[in-house]
């Protein structure tokens, strides 16, 4: 038992860690336990059917998953009803759904950080030069962390919408979210949290919480590729127009008209992904049992160490604030002198550590801080000690290098 | 972007590397993709721009990260070395490369690849046999026909058995 919970018997549940890896990639897509892949490929074995439309036993069966895997979804974040949970593909899907869907107008104003991902930032910019919308980014302090203060000052008359990400996947850092929703909600504005890195390693409760809306993806969180959930306010989502339209997401239609569905599903058009739901729903399940509380606080535990062990290596930089407390699971850097990429690519032939290099989708920070980019070690609950320390033992080598 | 010329030259392995992926490309469709990067680099080098498949840095890292595995200090010296490295590797190949044109020219026209009079070993003809051209000047030579000469080449190891063969008269 390490840090209380059982991570040798977590391990044995993911098939690729006996193949001699050490994964460092979660922040890009996590592992899938055998519980995630043994249930997408029940949906096919057994129940291979379509839900909602067809009214036979294998529909039926496919209807009541689905129904599951919602449910499941919901008591992961503490939403108040099923039906506020709308799946989508991804993140990146969720978030063009709130930015075509709520009606923003010219000279309306959206606020985002700038530390965004591209996922909430190309879709902004896109409204700004289509529709004509005032981006306006707030500025984070000197270590990274959000500045609040900040944010104050950039709310206008026409600020609709906070889209503000609450991890970040550039260095892990977590806004302080129930502060930014106050001040946004005490400024007439909707908040849009983008979830991503947050919901897979992170206690969420969006009631507490009071975010309107909240987009995340089922890749990061031990779910099936293509999966993604965008949770929203009934009273928000109900008022909001359609996105994408067709099958699913009308009751009726006519030559010249139609009659929308209920939520959620008309948000959800043409035939789903019910395998990939299907196991989303048991990656929920997956990781309410595993814990997230003790999966966070193992995240930090294994960052600290890995900050500690690299303390004294002058050449290593990292990106962010240097307690590993604040970082969450993400330890982002660079070796002075080497290119992310080789590093990354050294690490990944010399001794199959995977990690990410590059701008992590982050270009906009990068450009302006003038930075190529960084190598990016993100841990997750079945990574050990014993992986940070041979991690560890070939950035000394490879710090050499240089 | 502007380019400093050490970081054009740099990118020269992409030269080693496209023969020998379009040769693996015939098998791999893996290759294939790094074969069509290789002609890309090229391309952008001889037109002194920069090259974005990154085939260089690729490889660079690759055979870092190999040697780091069996012997840090050989990796450190490829990392730090690679420049000069690539350019020995091109010498070699462009050397190669001319050596083996001369040879498959000599081949055509003599039969041999070492050129006319020569018996050293040719790849193009591991057995040893003549060309129509060398069997002929050689057949003149001995007073015999050229099929004779063809024939005993092929069963003796050097020409000097084969021209002490025919002249007794085998």
């Amino acid at each position: 038992m390490i840090f209380g919970f059982n991570i040798e018997k977590i391990r044995k549940d993911f098939p690729v860690l006996e193949k001699g890896i050490i994964y460092f990639d979660n922040a890009c897509m996590s592992l899938k336990p055998r519980q995630v892949t043994n249930k997408v490929l029940e949906y096919y074995e057994n129940y291979p059917a379509c839900s909602g439309r067809s009214a036979h036993k294998l529909a039926r069966k496919v209807d009541m998953e689905v129904a599951n895997a919602r449910d499941e979804v919901r008591k992961l974040i503490n939403a108040g009803s099923a039906a506020e949970i709308v799946f989508t593909r991804n993140t990146t899907e969720g978030i063009n759904l709130i930015a075509n869907a709520i009606g923003l107008e010219k000279g309306d104003e959206v606020i985002i950080s700038d530390k965004e991902h591209n996922s909430n930032l190309i879709p902004w910019l896109k409204l700004e030069k289509e529709v004509g919308i005032n981006l306006v980014v707030v500025e984070s302090n000197e270590d990274n962390t959000f500045n609040l203060d900040n944010l104050k000052k950039s709310f206008g008359e026409k600020t609709r919408m906070v889209s503000v990400v609450q991890r970040s996947n550039l260095d892990g850092i977590t806004n302080p979210i129930k502060e930014i929703v106050e001040i946004a909600h005490g400024n007439g504005a909707l908040v849009l949290v983008d979830g991503a890195q947050s919901v897979p390693g992170m206690k969420i409760n969006v009631r507490d919480l009071d975010v309107d809306f909240l987009a995340f993806s089922g890749h990061k969180m031990c779910g099936p590729t293509g999966t993604g959930v965008l949770y929203g306010k009934k009273e928000l989502l109900e008022k909001m127009s359609q996105f994408i339209v067709g099958g699913e997401t009308v009751v009726d239609s006519t030559y010249d008209s139609y009659k929308m569905e209920e939520l959620p599903m008309k948000f959800e058009a043409g035939l789903q992904n019910y395998a990939g739901i299907i196991g989303l729903g048991e990656a929920a399940r997956y990781l309410r049992k595993v814990g997230l509380g003790k999966i966070g606080k193992h995240e930090t535990k294994l960052n600290k160490l890995m900050t500690e062990l690299l303390a004294d290596e002058e050449k290593v930089e990292i990106i962010g604030p240097k307690d590993a407390e604040k970082r969450g699971g993400i330890f982002s850097f660079n070796i002075k002198g080497m290119d992310p990429h080789h590093v990354s690519r050294i690490l990944s032939t010399g001794s199959s550590i995977m990690t990410r290099s590059g701008a992590h989708c982050v270009h906009s920070w990068f450009n302006k801080k003038k930075i190529k980019g960084s190598v990016r070690a993100s841990l997750y609950f079945y990574n050990t000690e014993e992986e940070v320390k041979k991690f560890v033992e070939e950035i000394k080598k490879i710090v050499q290098l240089a | 972007m502007k380019l400093s010329i050490g970081r054009k030259l740099k990118m020269v392995l992409c030269w080693v590397a496209l023969p020998i992926f379009a040769i693996l490309g015939i098998f791999s469709v893996r290759y294939r993709k790094l074969t069509l990067d290789s002609l890309d680099c090229i391309l952008r080098t001889v037109t002194l721009r920069k090259c974005s498949s990154g085939l260089d840095d690729k490889i660079r890292s690759d055979v870092t990260g190999t040697f780091l595995k069996f012997s840090p200090r050989t990796a450190r010296f490829f990392y730090r070395n690679y420049k000069i490295i690539s350019w020995i590797l091109v010498i070699i190949f462009l050397w190669s490369f001319y050596a083996g044109s001369v040879g498959l020219y000599n081949y055509a026209k003599y039969g041999n690849c070492n050129g006319p009079q020569s018996d050293g070993f040719c790849i193009f003809d591991p057995l040893g046999q003549l060309g129509d051209e060398e069997a002929e000047s050689i057949a003149m030579d001995l007073g015999v026909d050229k099929e004779i000469v063809k024939g005993c080449v092929f069963n003796h190891t050097s020409i000097e058995e084969c021209e002490a063969h025919c002249q007794l008269g085998s």
